[in-house]
């Protein structure tokens, strides 16, 4: 059910595009079966309406002799003999087509309305895999709110370029080709002069649609001018009355005013042009109709119905007619969507499985860093050369200054990101050798940020394993300080988190985080600063109980900390992206280097 | 209504244009009812040879040609084709008139809102969402344009083409008239069903579109988590099901409309098929003939329009009353920061027009005797701020200050810290008059706050906060935000002082560069920069910093901490920071907590007290601070 392989590259013409919808649109080939057939049933409904209006002026009112199909219809309506029993059939046949053409109407715009829908999420729910899969680095550069809207507002471009361009088209060239058939049969010498103005519309919409487009966006591009002028005002009001910028606010909303009056009106002034001389077209074609049409009744070759006929579908032309030019503008429009939208599917998986990748079970624990360079920009290495080996159940602290690296190195292991060169290898393998999966089931991670989700407590703390029962949800929550607080909310570990957590301190968030990684059981745990945000007092009784746990595992603890360094096996003491210096604390201080004369600053 | 009146001032303005939309409207209501005569015409007198009645006959007396079937048909032509030129010119002119008198009306009613809303307190702001304040200023003024659209213009044109359309029926068939006029109110009603979806299937498929919303925010701000945990397969099972409940939601909202749709369909198919069926068969007792029954048809549609127009005054009038109630309330609520008696003057437009620079010169040269005379401090003087036993809160009964008072003379740096939530950017936030004490008095050389001109005031003030708030002007115009006329070469020199110059040089346009939303292209340490240059091109004696360093990228907080002490240099300082380690240096140290002050010193003195301030310093303590060493 993947739209990857045949999804366009983002420049894609309109026309590629197009099949690239029609491709979508076939995966729901039941839903398009149906919108399909309801626009031809339509078509030829709204082709019929005119009809009773026809028999009952020509060969009721009128009495005309009847031709040899009103006579067929005439004989097969029972009490067809009397006059009034006809003009009741009549109006019976005007109001079934009518009520069958409005009815037929809304099962097809249920139909391609559902059908769109279902196209829109069938696609929003691949952009989403697929952006869920691209790496941190592209999610580090790409605004959250940018891809939120790809995957909600630009993947309706499929629904728009369908159900706005595609299916109009098709309806206006169906139902354009049954009206000039008909008409062609009745009078081909009327029905030329009825497409004399077809000619004249295509002219005038060829001329106009562009412009008014254009005209219509600069509109929009005014007035939405003033609507950030506004925003802007009152989302940073502080500075706007610190620096007094009241009065020029005021000026600038003034001729932001103006000039939306002044776009407004210029696109008004084309709106109005356009309609009268689309206007012109029915009324020249109607006067024409009446004229020659008149005349040839006045001559006995015509019937009055025949013109009202004639002057009905000269009526219903402008609708397709309308729909088939704006087609092209309604995709060109819907370009600028579809190209956000391909342009994720377009980003490679920079972390993928490689072809063979191994399983692997749980591991021992060793970690190791072999001449590890990286950086998230080409030619700004954050880390250079970083070699080092961690032992199966070492704790292993990364030291620094705010942007030595700290973080980046961490998040090298459960490859988040693949370094630019040197390896980093689990149990002696390149982690590049290993599934995506099953590397990642064996690290267990606290971030610096705790990003609880808007579940359950206990959801939240089983987050990686669900299948956690509650038993041990609760011993995770206890062994990370969390089971008191978690108590003492309304529904206890049943409790819904708001949006972020945003109900917990940041404390409290930062506890669940680490319940929620104690929970998962992993070999390898890596702590980025976990505890920043709690007191002196619950920090040391975490760091106590984290401990026991700690013990056989790998362990790697971001921390500013003296109290949290000093328990650690080991210091990494990070400058500029390499290892300065190594060693405990204690070694590490007596050595009086860096990392000593860090100390002795303050 | 008349609680309305200082509204309807806004569309006394236009007047002139009202009274020429008005009389348009009529000539349209008489050209619509022009219409299908044409057509009757021909059918009636040209094709079915009747006799034309006396009147028209008068009318076109004189040519013997005219009266002639080829004649009568041209006269049908023509006038099919003159009734749409008339259409057309009418409907341009109306079209332009109502465009520009009814945006004038709201534009000029959205600016005087406008203008009060962004004087008022950011206490009141505090309480309303932005997006709240902004749709009284894009939304709630179109309550004028839609009043009196729905109240003058419309109705207008409805009852007088109703009444024309129902004479001209009449003239041809009074019974079938009636009987028209009896219909189309049924149908009219029925058609209020259309499209209208319950509102519960709305507001759930609403509900389930938030919901997928939040997912999103919720999976992709926590991807590192969604990863780490290699959790991708199961989020995305779950958004498949919120995307399954979406096109359920949608299905079945748009079946419950099309449902709604089918009944008015019904409804409206029938009516018209009633007045057909009785036309036809007057058409054959010949009470009626063939072209006055196309009239009818026509007519069928004209009517339901119009009396869809005048079913909906009450409906638009109510809509209107919301955001006209709303707009009121900013127009009509007192000024929450009264400046002085004797300067300041009354209404909505004065108002707008305080800070016109000529009246602030005036005004400055009136200030400055009142000031020597009174206090006796030379104008040179400046920046000795004292704030006396304030008591403050955004709600009353829940004091976040409860008498606080701190000082700071010419030239000192005064640093506030204490936990989130204790009043400290409440506290500096009295400064600049943003809200005044409920008690306690705010003095600023020597003068309480509330004694001068809002923008005298702040003129003395220069703020650098947590959030830069950059607009998406050019790099230049955000540094000379509070001095718009400072010429290049003075914001070039900001910018040299605040470290940015160099970042500003490596921008597509340099200075001319404008910037995205809240200054999106740049990163932390580079907008606090430019915040930073700002101020320092407003040169105020007094400096608010709220936390100026929290929100930096690493490597250039030392650029940032370096174009901060230049800022500092030579004024009062009152300085917000949650690290410790950047207030150290402060002239004085104020440790807030719950509202008061609980300790008071310099750095060595807390400490040496061995209390507060003592017990968060060696917790906090953090080696990595490189801005220790930089901070003055």
């Amino acid at each position: 059910m993947s739209t990857r392989p045949t999804a366009p590259s983002p420049d894609a013409s309109p026309a590629r595009l197009c099949r690239w919808v029609l491709g979508l649109a076939l995966r729901r080939r039941l839903s398009l079966l149906a919108v399909g057939a309801t626009t031809l049933l339509k078509v030829g409904v709204d082709a019929l309406k005119p009809w009773p209006m026809l028999f009952l002026v020509d060969y009721v009112l009128q009495a005309k002799v009847r031709p040899a199909w009103a006579q067929t219809w005439a004989e097969f309506l029972p009490g067809a003999e009397s006059p009034a029993n006809l003009i009741a059939w009549c109006v019976a046949a005007t109001v079934m087509l009518f009520f069958l053409s409005w009815a037929l109407g809304l099962v097809l715009s249920y139909a391609s309305v559902s059908l769109g829908q279902r196209m829109v999420y069938d696609l929003a729910t691949d952009l989403f895999a697929h952006l869920q899969k691209l790496s941190l680095r592209f999610h580090a550069k790409q605004s959250t709110g940018d891809n939120i809207r790809r995957v909600t507002a630009d993947a309706a471009c499929v629904s728009m370029i369908f159900k706005d361009a595609l299916l109009p088209l098709a309806t206006a060239l169906a139902s354009l080709l049954v009206m000039c058939g008909v008409l062609w049969r009745v009078e081909p010498g009327l029905t030329l002069l009825a497409l004399a103005v077809v000619p004249w519309m295509a002219v005038v919409l060829r001329r106009y649609a562009k412009p008014m487009l254009d005209l219509g966006y600069q509109q929009q591009q005014v007035e939405m001018r003033l609507y950030q002028l506004t925003e802007q005002t009152f989302s940073s009001l502080p500075v706007v009355q610190a620096f007094c910028r009241e009065e020029l606010n005021d000026q600038a909303l003034a001729r932001a005013n103006r000039d939306t009056i002044d776009a407004t009106l210029a696109l008004t002034r084309v709106q109005l042009r356009f309609k009268i001389l689309m206007g012109l077209a029915t009324a020249a074609g109607t006067a024409a109709i009446l004229w020659f049409g008149t005349q040839q009744a006045l001559a006995g070759h015509l019937s009055i119905g025949v013109i009202l006929l004639f002057l009905s579908y000269l009526g219903a032309f402008y609708e397709p007619l309308a729909s088939v030019m704006y087609t092209g503008l309604v995709v060109e429009s819907a370009a600028g969507s579809a190209k956000r939208v391909l342009e994720v599917f377009h980003t490679p998986h920079e972390v993928n499985d490689p072809p063979g990748a191994k399983a692997l079970g749980r591991a021992r624990g060793e970690v190791r860093f072999e001449n590890v360079t990286f950086g998230y920009e080409p030619e700004r290495a954050v880390l250079r050369g970083i070699s080092f080996q961690a032992q199966p159940g070492e704790c292993v602290a990364l030291a620094g200054a705010t942007g030595a690296g700290k973080t980046t190195l961490a998040s090298l292991i459960p490859r988040f990101f693949d370094p630019w060169e040197g390896r980093v290898e689990l149990d002696g393998q390149d982690v590049r050798n290993l599934t995506l999966r099953s590397l990642r089931t064996n690290v267990a991670m606290v971030l610096q940020e705790p990003f609880l989700f808007p579940l359950s407590v206990a959801e939240n703390i089983a987050y990686g394993r669900p299948r956690a029962t509650q038993a041990e949800i609760e011993a995770a929550a206890r062994a990370a300080r969390a089971h008191d607080f978690i108590a003492s909310l309304p529904k206890g570990y049943r409790t819904v988190l708001g949006d972020r957590g945003a109900t917990l301190s940041l404390g409290q968030r930062q506890r669940l985080a680490i319940a929620r990684a104690l929970l998962k059981d992993a070999p390898i745990l890596i702590l980025d600063e976990p505890t920043s945000a709690l007191d002196a007092d619950t920090e040391h009784e975490l760091l106590a109980a984290l401990e026991t746990l700690m013990s056989h595992r790998t362990t790697f603890i971001i921390a500013h900390r003296l109290s949290t360094l000093r328990r650690t096996t080991r210091i990494l003491f990070l400058k500029d992206g390499g290892v300065a210096e190594a060693g405990s604390h204690e070694e590490l201080l007596a050595r009086g280097g860096l990392y000593a004369r860090f100390w002795q600053g303050s | 209504m008349h609680r309305y009146r200082p509204l309807l001032r806004y569309a006394g303005r236009q007047r002139r244009s009202f009274a020429a939309i008005a009389a348009l409207a009529m000539l349209a209501a008489l050209l619509a009812a022009a219409q299908p005569w044409p057509m009757k015409l021909a059918v009636d007198h040209v094709l079915n040879k009747l006799p034309l009645p006396a009147r028209v006959s008068a009318l076109l007396g004189g040519a013997e040609w005219l009266l002639s079937p080829p004649g009568l048909l041209a006269v049908a032509v023509g006038g099919g084709l003159l009734l749409f030129a008339l259409n057309a010119a009418v409907e341009v002119l109306l079209v332009k008139r109502w465009t520009v008198a009814g945006r004038r009306m709201v534009y000029d009613l959205s600016e005087d809102v406008f203008a009060r809303l962004q004087r008022r307190s950011l206490l009141v702001h505090s309480r309303n969402a932005v997006g709240d304040t902004m749709s009284r200023v894009t939304e709630d003024c179109w309550c004028l344009y839609r009043a009196v659209d729905a109240v003058f213009i419309s109705p207008a044109q409805a009852v007088l083409t109703l009444g024309l359309t129902f004479f001209l029926m009449a003239q041809l068939d009074v019974a079938l008239a009636l009987v028209t006029m009896g219909v189309v109110p049924f149908m009219v009603a029925a058609s209020f069903l259309v499209g209208r979806p319950l509102r519960a299937a709305a507001r759930l498929k609403r509900e389930i579109e938030s919901r997928i919303q939040a997912h999103l925010q919720q999976t992709l701000t926590g991807i590192p988590v969604v990863q780490a945990f290699a959790q991708e397969g199961r989020e995305r099972e779950r958004f498949q099901q919120f995307a399954d409940a979406a096109v359920r939601a949608q299905q079945y909202s748009t079946l419950l409309g099309s449902l709604n749709s089918l009944g008015a369909g019904l409804v409206t198919t029938l009516g018209t098929g009633l007045v057909l069926w009785l036309g036809a068969q007057h058409v054959l007792e010949g009470r009626l003939t063939l072209g006055g029954i196309l009239v009818f048809i026509v007519y069928l549609t004209t009517l339901q329009s119009q009396v869809k127009t005048l079913a909906n005054v009450h409906t638009a009038l109510r809509n209107a009353q919301a955001g006209a109630d709303r707009a009121l309330e900013v127009l009509e609520a007192p000024p929450e920061l009264p400046e002085p008696v004797s300067e300041s003057r009354s209404g909505v437009s004065a108002d707008r027009r305080q800070d016109r620079p000529c009246a602030q010169e005036m005004r400055r040269s009136a200030e400055t005797p009142l000031r020597q005379s009174s206090l006796g401090i030379a104008s040179e003087v400046r920046g000795h701020v004292r704030l006396e036993n304030v008591v403050f809160g955004y709600q009353p009964d829940r004091p976040v200050l409860r008498g606080v008072t701190v000082e700071a003379k010419p030239g000192e740096i005064v640093a506030l810290v204490g936990a989130s939530g204790a009043g400290k950017t409440t506290l500096v936030n009295l400064i600049p008059r943003f809200f005044d004490p409920q008690q306690g008095r705010v003095l600023v050389d020597g003068r309480e706050v509330r004694e001068f001109r809002l923008r005298n005031l702040r003129e003395r003030i220069a703020v650098v906060l947590q959030e830069p708030f950059l607009l998406p002007i050019s790099v230049a115009e955000n540094i000379a935000f509070g001095r718009p006329q400072a010429t290049r070469v003075e914001i070039e020199s900001a910018a040299r002082a605040a470290n940015a110059h160099e970042f500003i040089g490596r921008l597509p346009q340099g200075y001319d560069t404008v910037l995205g939303e809240h200054g999106a292209t740049l990163s932390g340490g580079e907008r606090q920069r430019l915040a930073i240059a700002r101020a320092l091109l407003k040169d105020a004696p007094i400096l608010i910093l709220d936390e100026p360093a929290s929100a930096l990228d690493v490597g250039t907080e030392r650029l940032v901490f370096e174009a901060l002490e230049r800022l500092m240099a030579g004024r009062t300082v009152f300085l917000i920071a949650h690290r410790l380690s950047t207030v150290r240096h402060a002239s004085r140290i104020v440790v807030l907590q719950d509202g008061v002050i609980a300790e008071e010193g310099t750095h060595d003195e807390l400490l040496a007290r061995g209390r507060l301030y003592a017990r968060w310093n060696n917790l906090q303590f953090q080696p990595d601070a490189p801005s220790r060493n930089h901070l003055a």
